[in-house]
């Protein structure tokens, strides 16, 4: 899963480079090869040359025979049946340079005056050799210099070619949604950046269309219950205060009410969800959070009495959240909420802050859902007649804080931690 | 005021009969009430009307622009999503041509945005939708009471007064010891006297989202006990009645 990456260029240079270490062999190896047709014709022409002379001295003038000093003539009694002449390299000491020499040797047979002779003639081919051998000498250094070149062109290039890439890529990191930065500006001669570039855009026009109607779906739909809810609850006071009905009207009427009520904290709720996720909160600084703290228990007080629960504050004055206000509000109304909601009567609830954490203990029965599956929307506890968004919206508002909540259930308590990611 | 200016061609629009049943905390309120939805506007209108205001609608924001051309209004109830645009660009119309003109906002539209800018365009307060009738009307109160009144006034119920400036009761000139939540819900149940309250308005006015438990409303009960009980020792009558099972009610004339 985890391969490791490449840049393109790198990876492009490299198959080039095999490709082009492949042809430069390839013609390196013709190169000999025609070079070794060549080597064996002119060869073949000196030797012929040399036979001819063999021939005509053979004819002439047999006495001058023994002058042949790289050619050696015996007499054979026949000239075996389909015999072709044969060649063989070998090295040999040159007398006059005093070094070895590879010298090519042709063994043929000839007839002079119905007198057979094997000829065996030798050439030095030192020089055709080294031509040989020199075609791999010449062309793997260019192969060397021109890779070199190559891997230098690519790295003083890749900054250049790939600059609009990366401006692309820092778009398009730093996007987000309903905050259109358009990738218009960057200009790119690439056919590829140009299709990315385009490509994107249309893929943002699309996304943030959809987007878009959702939001407006979801805001007029929330919007639109209200007014209508707002004229059922303000309908059902009415007939509440009404004199004249008996006990199992008023049982009806209150039940509507109920739900009417029910109904319009869960627009609310979910209305509150919907503007965290869309970032509408953005008065973003660093909060001292031991002084909130303080506010929001004072305002629970008649609740914590009421149940006799105790609470135990350690809390730290230096400890600060980076967080809208707004939100640290609603993530402490809804812990505190959920705290009093499940801590047994007479309990301690404990809220500790300090070494960038802040925790929220009480004590309470073993929860039916596991782990962090608490956050989920509409979950609640047995026999509870809440929303089940109070925690879920807590979530939200971590992630949009770049926070960390968990939660855990150690020793018959409820434990949720709130801290930042590095600490 | 002059007589005239609230005896108008559209007299016959206002919408209740009994307007010389004047409110008695704050004189002649006349009160403009812009609501597209008229079933809404209608139950609204009729309760301020109870209230003895002298309360006018308008449906749409041109028809508002209209009526604010011609009348003068102590206080505009002003909804945002109106049909032919958004409330908010009505507010700078009535600073600047009734700048004693109160504005509360009551909206659908419920972003902390929308309600800070409502706010600093200037208006007074801001309730979401869906609200409770009592609890617009305890608004309304406060409202008028800082702008016309300027911020002291008393409202004596027989034997009862509240001193609003001071944030003081007493009975018979007793001052009750009254803790802020006892004051606050004894102020509320004045404003909406002989009016039914929900336990559920009046958890809401009290503790606002800090509360949602709809089955947990022993504390107020807890508060109404506490406040008969120090009016009671005060020489007061029992002017907190429980209405079995829907809440609480201030009547004016205990038997």
């Amino acid at each position: 899963m985890n391969r490791r990456k490449f840049r393109l260029l790198s990876k492009a240079v490299f198959f080039y480079l095999l490709f082009t270490l492949v042809s430069f062999i390839i013609s390196a190896l013709i190169l000999q090869s025609e070079a070794n047709k060549h080597m064996h014709n002119i060869l073949e022409s000196r030797l012929r040359h040399r036979e001819h002379r063999i021939r005509y001295v053979l004819e002439h003038k047999p006495e001058k025979l023994n002058d042949f000093s790289s050619a050696r003539i015996v007499r054979v009694d026949r000239i075996p049946s389909g015999f072709e002449p044969s060649y063989t390299d070998t090295v040999m000491l040159n007398e006059h340079t005093r070094r070895k020499n590879t010298y090519r040797k042709k063994t043929t047979y000839m007839t002079v005056d119905g007198k057979h002779y094997r000829v065996e003639m030798t050439k030095e081919a030192d020089e055709l050799y080294r031509f040989k051998d020199d075609v791999f000498h010449i062309v793997l250094p260019v192969f060397v210099i021109l890779a070199l070149a190559i891997l230098l062109a690519n790295y003083l290039l890749s900054g250049y070619l790939f600059e609009p890439f990366r401006r692309i890529l820092r778009q398009i990191d730093s996007y987000k949604i309903g905050k259109s930065g358009s990738l218009r500006e960057i200009k790119t001669s690439t056919y590829e950046f140009d299709r990315l570039k385009q490509l994107h855009e249309r893929m943002q026009q699309r996304i943030e269309n959809d987007y878009f109607q959702l939001k407006e779906y979801t805001e007029n739909m929330s919007h639109e219950l209200q007014t209508p809810l707002s004229i059922i609850q303000n309908k059902t006071e009415s007939l509440l205060s009404m004199n004249n009905m008996n006990s199992r009207q008023i049982k009806q009427v209150r039940a509507i009410y109920e739900e009417t009520q029910q109904l319009s904290r869960l627009g609310k709720a979910l209305n509150l969800i919907t503007q965290i996720e869309n970032q509408e909160f953005q008065n973003i600084r660093e909060m001292k959070t031991a002084p909130v703290i303080e506010v929001h228990l004072d305002k629970i007080r008649e609740m914590t009495d009421m149940k006799e629960l105790s609470i135990r504050k350690d809390l730290d004055p230096e400890h600060t959240l980076i967080i809208d206000p707004g939100l640290l509000d609603v993530m402490l109304r809804n812990l505190l909420k959920n705290a009093i909601r499940y801590a047994p009567h007479g309990s301690t609830l404990r809220i500790e802050t300090g070494d960038g954490k802040m925790r929220f203990v009480n004590q309470g029965s073993e929860p039916d859902v596991r782990g962090d599956e608490i956050f989920d929307r509409f979950r609640r506890g047995r026999g509870q007649k809440t929303l089940g968004l109070g925690l879920s919206i807590v979530k939200k508002i971590c992630q949009v804080s770049g926070l960390e909540i968990s939660y855990e259930y150690r020793g018959a308590h409820h434990v949720f931690l709130i801290e930042k990611p590095d600490s | 005021m002059r007589v005239s200016q609230w005896l108008a061609p559209n007299f016959f629009e206002i919408w209740h009969t009994e307007i010389l049943s004047l409110n008695k905390s704050y004189g002649l309120v006349k009160l403009l009430l812009i609501e597209d939805n008229k079933q809404l506007a209608e139950d609204v209108a009729m309760f301020f009307g109870e209230e003895g205001y002298i309360t006018e609608t308008a449906l749409t924001l041109g028809k508002a622009r209209e009526k604010l051309g011609i009348y003068h209004y102590e206080l505009v109830i002003l909804d945002l999503g109106m049909p032919d645009g958004n409330g908010l660009d009505l507010i700078p119309v009535v600073q600047g041509e009734h700048p004693r003109t109160a504005i509360l906002v009551l909206t659908a539209r419920d972003s902390l945005d929308e309600k800070v800018h409502a706010l600093e365009q200037g208006a007074d307060d801001y309730l979401t939708k869906p609200f409770h009738k009592s609890e617009l009307n305890a608004r309304v109160h406060s409202i008028l009471r800082r702008r016309i009144s300027g911020g002291s006034s008393h409202i004596t119920i027989n034997e009862l007064t509240i001193d609003l400036g001071a944030r003081i009761a007493s009975v018979k000139d007793v001052v009750l010891n009254l803790t802020r939540k006892e004051y606050d819900l004894l102020l509320f149940l004045v404003y909406n006297k002989n009016r039914l309250l929900t336990k559920e308005s009046i958890a809401e006015h009290l503790w606002g989202d800090h509360i949602d438990q709809a089955d947990n409303f022993d504390f107020i009960y807890n508060h109404i006990k506490n406040l008969r009980r120090k009016i009671k020792q005060a020489g007061g009558r029992n002017y907190i009645e429980s209405m079995y099972g829907m809440g609480y009610k201030l009547v004016t004339d205990p038997t």
